[in-house]
């Protein structure tokens, strides 16, 4: 369900920054269907859970500059939690969902942000999603509800549908946008090791195949 | 060692201090065994007529001793066995005469019996002593200490005692004790043999690291933990600490002062028993074979060395949330089952010198940048296949395996990277654009490539045509099996 960029068509390399995101919420909420869905524009029905970290890349255009998102998918099961907590590290954005069907994943929704606020850069935006908006006969929580919770606690907020489609884009998109924002106005710091974001001149990588400099071999740990 | 004030002789019974053992020839020359006895402790020094008389020179010079108190030097005749024992007793006399004629007992006394390297005064004096050079030279913030050094140190600040016994303020403990507790990096360095001539062994001195308050580099090689305490002070201020040849496992050093919690224990721990500083942890060459639970009591920790140690599996590692290199090699792992399952962000492994056979674990450690597994036994390109899909790899060390010696290696494993095979360097150095074109024509060739093409052709024909670019990509070109994982490694040169 990974969906590297490897062999596809328009040049991958492309690109000129590189956001990080993560994706976090309880098992089940379909975090892994919503990656699947912005990167191969497909449902997956029946999805296994996800087994430690699963991983996708996208190439979005944000104001004219081409953005390499780099999405970390974790997996929502309670034993997984600790591998899971270390990929905050370096997120730019973080996208925490609950299943707008099963009123329990958005109980959770506090413990999610508390570690994503501890485990992350003040800098990081945080999208919160509802997914499954198509199975609207069986909602559990509702638009208001939540749309409180996102002001109250400073989040971006939208229900989508992985199933169908409907704003999952906008999500990913607007997440883009508001980190884009902050680079501009010069709140993130491109420099910092840890603001989940890189720059890169376009037309980056190294000239096919020119690669006599023999990189050092020295590693940096002498085992 | 130790102990009884040496400064107050008339404390101590001398005579059970000192004593001249025996005497023997060697190279010509008489030598005197003078054993020196402290309590349990005790060691020896042989000296020659001539180092007395050296001595006995000083002590008239400095501390008006009566120059009639060494027994004279035998001009005539031969040194037979009678005269020599005689010599041995009336030496044994000197010295005890001497000390105790003397008030403060002078440094070159001490040197004589070799108290500089026993004696807790005289081994923090001579400390004292180093250092004054060490300042001359400009100073520095790192020293290297042995166990019964730090002994001393501690023993000498808890003696009622003024902080210096010479005139000479440069040797002042005073002094001393500053310097320790500004060093910002600190070696140890123990041993588990006798101490010169001594029955000391320095690893059973209690080693109490107190003393080191501003140490952020600390490396403890060849110690025992049962002996360390002080380590409050080491949790508040080491960043880096490095141990070898000392552990078998973690929790006797990360519990050592936690009274009441185990290794196994999975519960939280208290937060005052995390090593919250230590951003770089380096436990090669130990003898660890299992990673218990209190490893994450390494909460920060970001670099994390375990090499030359004998672990078979990799457990816990998944409490460390900032760990972003992990150097595991000279173990004995042999497998990585599901590692992305057990390990969190991390972007260097260092696996080399193991016993992997596969690399399946390894497919979805995504946030892999370099991955070394030199020095394994990979046999097979299948095996590199499971890393095509790592986004961020980009060094891959593969270096004495197996699979170095199938046919066209390097481009058979940059292909296995399809379109960012000129994004990895391969053992140490990138894809030359001779292979980068190779690659390009092998993934243009598989995407015409009807899966219904059988090829028996050899891969060692590929270098033949791969001359000429987009050559007719439809062809069955011998190129193609190149394009196969290999089955199994029979196209290994043996
Ligand atoms: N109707 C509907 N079903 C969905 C939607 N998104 C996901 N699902 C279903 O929900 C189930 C779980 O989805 P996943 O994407 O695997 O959930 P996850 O959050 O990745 O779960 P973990 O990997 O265990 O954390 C799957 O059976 C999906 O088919 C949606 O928008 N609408
Ligand atoms: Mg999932």
């Amino acid at each position: 369900m990974a969906a590297p960029p490897a062999g596809s068509t328009n040049a991958p390399y492309n690109y000129n920054y590189i956001f990080k995101y993560i994706i976090i919420g309880d098992m089940g909420v379909g975090k892994s269907c919503l990656l699947h869905q912005f990167t191969e524009k497909k449902f997956m029905s029946d999805c296994p859970h996800t087994i430690g970290v699963e991983f996708g890349t996208r190439i979005i255009e944000v104001s004219g500059q081409k953005i390499k998102l780099q999405i970390w998918d974790t997996a929502g099961q309670e034993r997984f939690r600790a591998v899971t907590r270390s990929y905050y590290r370096g997120a730019a954005g973080a996208l925490m969902v609950y299943d707008i069907t099963r009123r329990s994943t958005y109980n959770h929704l506090s413990s999610w942000l508390t570690d994503a606020k501890n485990l992350t850069n003040p800098n990081t935006v945080i999208f919160l999603i509802g997914n499954k908006a198509d199975l609207d006969s069986q909602r559990d929580v509702t638009y208001e509800e939540a749309k409180q919770f996102a002001d109250d606690n400073g989040l971006m907020f939208l229900e989508t549908s992985a199933k169908t489609g409907d704003k999952v884009e906008d999500a990913f998109l607007e997440t883009a946008r508001r980190i884009y924002q902050l680079i501009q106005d010069g709140s993130l710091d491109l420099n910092a090791a840890e603001s989940g974001v890189q720059h890169k001149p376009s037309h980056v990588t190294r000239p096919l195949g020119t690669g006599e400099q023999p990189e050092a071999t020295g590693k940096s740990c002498q085992c | 060692m130790a102990v009884a004030d040496i400064r107050r002789p008339e404390n101590i019974n001398i005579s059970q201090v000192l004593r001249i053992n025996s005497f023997s020839l060697e190279d010509g020359h008489i030598f005197y065994y003078i054993q020196v006895t402290f309590g349990q402790y005790y060691w020896q020094c042989k000296r020659r007529y001539s180092e007395f008389k050296t001595l006995h020179d000083k002590m008239i010079s400095d501390h008006r001793v009566d120059s009639d108190l060494l027994p004279a030097k035998y001009i005539f005749g031969v040194k037979n066995e009678a005269f020599l024992k005689k010599r041995q007793v009336d030496l044994e006399v000197y010295l005890l005469r001497l000390w105790h004629h003397l008030r403060q007992f002078p440094s070159a006394l001490a040197e004589f019996l070799d108290f500089h390297l026993y004696e807790i005064h005289f081994v923090t004096e001579n400390l004292c002593k180093l250092l004054q050079r060490v300042e001359q030279e400009g100073g520095r913030d790192s020293f290297s200490f042995t166990p019964i050094q730090i002994y001393a140190i501690n023993k000498r600040r808890q003696l009622p005692e003024p902080t210096f016994g010479s005139s000479d303020k440069g040797r002042d403990f005073g002094h001393l004790l500053d310097f320790v507790h500004r060093l910002k990096t600190v070696k140890i360095v123990g041993s588990e043999s006798l101490l010169g001539t001594s029955n000391i062994v320095e690893n059973q001195l209690p080693l109490d690291l107190m003393i080191f308050k501003s140490a952020e580099h600390l490396t403890l090689d060849q110690l025992r933990t049962t002996e360390l305490s002080g380590l409050e002070n080491v949790r508040a201020t080491v960043r880096v600490l490095r141990i070898h040849r000392t552990l078998q496992t973690l929790s006797v050093l990360l519990l050592r002062d936690a009274d009441g919690w185990f290794a196994q224990d999975d519960a939280e721990y208290p937060r005052c028993l995390y090593w919250q500083k230590i951003v770089v942890a380096d436990f090669s060459s130990n003898r660890i074979e299992v990673l218990e639970p209190s490893l994450k009591l390494l909460n920060n920790v970001e670099h994390l060395d375990l090499s030359s140690n004998q672990l078979r599996s990799l457990d816990h590692l998944n409490r460390l949330h900032n760990l972003q290199k992990l150097c595991l090699s000279k173990n004995y792992l042999a497998e990585l089952e599901d590692l992305h399952a057990k390990l969190g962000n991390v972007q260097e492994i260092n696996l080399s010198h193991n016993q992997l056979q596969t690399l399946k674990g390894l497919a979805k450690m995504y946030s892999l940048e370099s991955l070394d597994i030199s020095d394994n036994e990979i046999s097979g390109v299948a095996e590199v296949q499971h890393l095509r899909k790592l986004p961020c790899l980009a060094k891959l060390n593969l270096t004495s395996n197996p699979i170095t010696l199938v046919v066209d290696y390097r481009i058979k494993i940059l292909a296995c990277f399809e379109a960012r095979a000129n994004e990895v360097n391969l053992d140490g150095s990138p894809g030359t654009a001779q292979e980068i074109s190779h690659v390009n024509i092998l993934m243009a060739l598989k995407k015409s490539q009807t899966s219904a093409i059988h090829l028996r052709k050899r891969p060692s024909d590929v270098n033949v045509t791969m001359g000429s670019p987009r050559s007719s990509p439809a062809s069955p070109a011998p190129g193609h099996a190149v394009l196969q994982p290999t089955p199994s490694s029979s196209t290994a040169a043996t």
